[in-house]
């Protein structure tokens, strides 16, 4: 099923990846080592978990720019329920909960107001970014250790965090969820053409909807891994990250336009800018330049994904004859 | 064996403002290929967009198989068995073949207490619908790596997926090669032979005749006759598709033909257009006829320099000049009014007076680089009262006029350019009788004045009327030329049915 050119243009990135990788094995002194090498997974763990939903998202011809401010909702909501002692095992599904109705939200103002993608969620990011000041004075603290259990005390064999063990599992459901479900084939084809998909008896509201959920549990996910990360919650954790996620999408090969890319893209793209922000300081670079370096990876792989895109349409008839 | 596998009766299809279908019958039995023919715009495409589902009729009855059946999408008719290969593919691209035939209906198995896509089964399926189809297929193909044989091919099997009796084929040898052709055409007979009903809606008259056991003939969404192939001949059926008799309401005025002003000579495009000469002569209407795709408003396209990659050469007043780009054209006085107003002619959300100065806002501003808005709406008003628009002032929104006053703020928005050659695309396709008849009267009077036209229109009776010279177009070239005098409908489209291939 793995078709040729997509796979020469992953292994395009996983060259890349691997250079990065190898630069960084020589000039950055420090890199590889044990603490690095694990909060370098750990930041990997939620960019990723989170750039799958998106992943889904665009390949349905939507967007959601409100994924930032929804993960900080998410983390206040599971700040309040951990501050009264909740373990680890009830704040997950609340906080995947929670993320399943919010995103659905963004789902239903798409689908059934028609109000385009990105016009839905830039307004659900105000909302959601503002509704937080009115109920949060500026973070909740001091919060339990059953709280930071996640990032304190849940190693594997002493060493590797549960966080990227769950990053593991949902990857590899989800790769066979898109290669297996029938939902899946779904998303392709409502991102391929909508009109067509509408009339192979799809319902395209529907599905759109079904996937703003399913992404929005995985929001929640990351949003835990987020927030337990220490005793502080604030009401901004989660901002800006949404262009983390489409980037690592954009960057895994997945269409802005839709109809294409796949999970194994995205796992690879999630990891070139998990590696970015700590690469760049282990090469003494200041870390103001993260921002601008990761912007300069988006431009040009969005740069060089159109220029794919329009070579493929040129009007049947005429090279047919 | 011959039993009726597909009935209509009395299907009614209305669109706002047309009457689409007016009362089509319709019957198709097992083993036979049934053809639907009619000119442009006749309805067969809409009949059978019916047929399967992507319309659904105001009135009559269709049965399947014996049933009574109503769809709402052609996945209920796929499922029902019945099929339809449409014009321009509805696959999708990104997708690969395997995916494509199994779209929505995938087969799948249970693993513990999931359901997950058995791509072992539909793999062995597709292969073995391939090869009833005699093709290699790569199944994990993109389907955008395809070529038109090829996704026709995806979509051909995509129907035998759902054990369909019934295939509808849509003008499947439009964009086909000879080979591509006479190897579709072995299949539709094996399928046939296998007691499959084929419907085949096709321009060409000689596919017909070596394809089809029966024929209907619709017109301007009316039933008009249905004949066993061999019972009929080429000049009936074209007679029974042009049927009516000319009118006389093209008020057409004799003009003072001059010289000629305007020449194309040997001209290509990009492998399409191929070596196409004509010329206008001053104070004419020029006219071109052909069948949709035939490359009409290509030509005209091309000519304004909207294409580029053209060879061959453009004589004006007996001078040669260079069109690179549609502002060339422009400077020369050559001006297009395209036939998608919507899309491409006018900008509905601004006002008549915008539309109009909208291509010479230089000649509109002050020294300022500000818009002189008096000088605008004295232009807007001046065109309002010479061609007739119907609206209050020049102030009102284009989105607000009706479709024929639409098309004139197209032509007035032309006309302002001060033109010496007016390209016409179509200009009366979606206007109602009457504001044609004004459009018509327009054109004439714009002769009068000295203006050359060229007109594209694939309402042959419209071209009849009102031009003085037609040129029919086919496949990217020029077919024949007729005067005034000689020009019948049935030589237009006798000379556009021709099909060289067979």
């Amino acid at each position: 099923m793995i078709n040729k050119k997509a796979l020469t243009s992953e292994a395009y990135l996983g060259l890349f990846l691997m250079l990065i990788l190898a630069v960084l094995g020589i000039w950055a002194k420090g890199f590889y080592s044990i603490n690095n090498v694990i909060s370098l997974l750990n930041a990997y763990s939620y960019i990723l978990i989170a750039s799958i939903g998106m992943n889904m998202i665009i390949i349905t011809s939507n967007i959601d720019v409100s994924t930032g401010a929804l993960i900080s909702v998410v983390c206040i909501v599971i700040a309040a329920f951990g501050k009264i002692g909740l373990p680890f095992g009830l704040l997950l599904p609340i906080a995947m909960l929670a993320g399943v109705i919010l995103s659905t939200l963004n789902g239903l103002f798409i689908t059934s107001l028609k109000i385009p993608a990105i016009v839905a969620t830039l307004a659900t990011t105000q909302i959601f970014q503002g509704v937080l000041p009115l109920v949060v004075e500026g973070s909740i603290y001091d919060l339990p250790a059953s709280f930071t259990w996640l990032a304190f005390d849940a190693k594997l064999f002493g060493m590797i965090p549960l966080s990227l063990f769950m990053c593991l599992i949902v990857t590899v459901v989800f790769i066979l969820f898109m290669r297996y479900s029938r939902f899946s084939k779904k998303l392709y084809a409502i991102g391929n053409n909508r009109t067509g998909a509408r009339l192979s008896g799809i319902n395209v509201n529907k599905t759109i909807v079904q996937t703003y959920a399913i992404a929005g549990a995985l929001f929640g996910i990351t949003a835990v891994i987020i927030a337990t990360a220490g005793q502080r919650v604030t009401t901004t954790m989660g901002s800006g990250l949404e262009m983390t996620f489409i980037a690592a999408v954009v960057l895994g090969g997945t269409n802005t336009a839709g109809g294409s890319g796949r999970i194994f893209g995205t796992v690879i793209g999630a990891l070139i800018l998990a590696v970015i922000a700590p690469a760049i300081n282990y090469l003494g670079i200041s870390p103001n330049w993260s921002d601008a370096i990761k912007g300069t990876i988006i431009i040009v792989s969005v740069v060089v994904s159109t220029a794919k895109y329009r070579k493929r349409k040129r009007k049947l008839c005429m090279s047919a004859e | 064996m011959e039993e009726t596998i597909l009935e209509l009766k009395n299907i009614v299809k209305a669109f706002p403002g047309v009457k689409a279908l007016n009362g089509i019958d319709f019957n198709l039995k097992s083993g036979e290929v049934h053809a639907i023919c009619g000119e442009n715009g006749a309805g067969k495409s809409t009949l059978m967009k019916v047929v399967c589902g992507v319309h659904q009729p105001e009135e009559g009855t269709m049965s399947v198989n014996g049933t009574l059946v109503e769809f709402h999408n052609p996945m209920e008719a796929y499922e029902k068995g019945v099929s339809i290969i449409f014009q321009e593919t509805s696959l999708f691209e990104e997708m690969t073949v395997l995916d494509n035939l199994f779209l929505g209906h995938e087969v799948s198995k249970k693993v513990g207490l999931i359901s997950v896509i058995d791509y072992e089964t539909m793999r062995h399926k597709a292969n073995e619908i391939f090869q009833r189809l005699n093709t290699e297929m790569n199944l994990n193909e993109q389907i955008k790596n395809l070529g038109v044989a090829g996704k026709q091919m995806v979509e051909i099997a995509k129907a035998l997926t759902f054990n369909a009796n019934i295939i509808i084929f849509d003008e499947p040898t439009a964009c086909l090669t000879q080979r591509e052709v006479t190897a579709l055409f072995q299949i539709i007979s094996n399928l046939k032979k296998e007691g499959f009903g084929i419907v085949y809606i096709s321009h060409r008259l000689e596919e017909i005749f070596e394809m089809c056991d029966r024929v209907t003939v619709i017109r301007d969404g009316q039933y008009i006759s249905t004949k066993a192939v061999k019972n009929t001949n080429k000049d009936e059926l074209v007679a029974e598709m042009v049927g009516r008799k000319m009118g006389s309401y093209y008020p057409k005025t004799e003009t003072e033909i001059g010289e000629e002003i305007f020449r194309v000579k040997g001209y290509y495009d990009d492998g399409f257009l191929d070596n196409i000469s004509f010329h206008v002569r001053k104070g004419e209407i020029l006219g071109f006829a052909g069948l949709a795709g035939a490359g009409r408003t290509e030509l005209m396209e091309s000519v304004c320099g909207f294409t580029g990659h053209a060879a061959g050469e453009i004589h004006l007043d007996g001078k040669k000049i260079e069109i690179r780009n549609y502002k060339d054209a422009k400077s020369h006085g050559i001006v297009y009014v395209s036939e998608d107003r919507g899309k491409y002619g006018l900008i509905t959300e601004m006002s008549i007076e915008q539309n109009i100065t909208l291509p010479q806002l230089k000649n509109f501003a002050n020294q300022l680089s500000l818009l002189d808005r008096k000088k605008e709406g004295e232009v807007g008003a001046e065109y309002i009262q010479e061609i007739g628009i119907k609206a209050p002032n020049s102030r009102f929104l284009v989105k607000n006029l009706s479709g024929g006053n639409q098309q004139k703020v197209s032509v007035a928005k032309a006309l302002a350019l001060k033109p010496k050659i007016l390209i016409l695309d179509e200009p009366t396709r979606g206007v109602d009788v009457n504001a044609k008849a004004e459009i018509h009267r327009i054109i004439s009077e714009l002769t009068q004045k000295g203006l050359t036209i060229i007109m594209v229109s694939s309402e042959l009776p419209e071209l009849i009327g009102m031009c003085d010279r037609i040129y029919v177009m086919k496949e990217g070239r020029l077919v024949g030329c007729f005067d005034r005098e000689e020009v019948t409908q049935e030589k237009i489209l006798a000379l556009e049915l021709e099909s060289e291939r067979v």
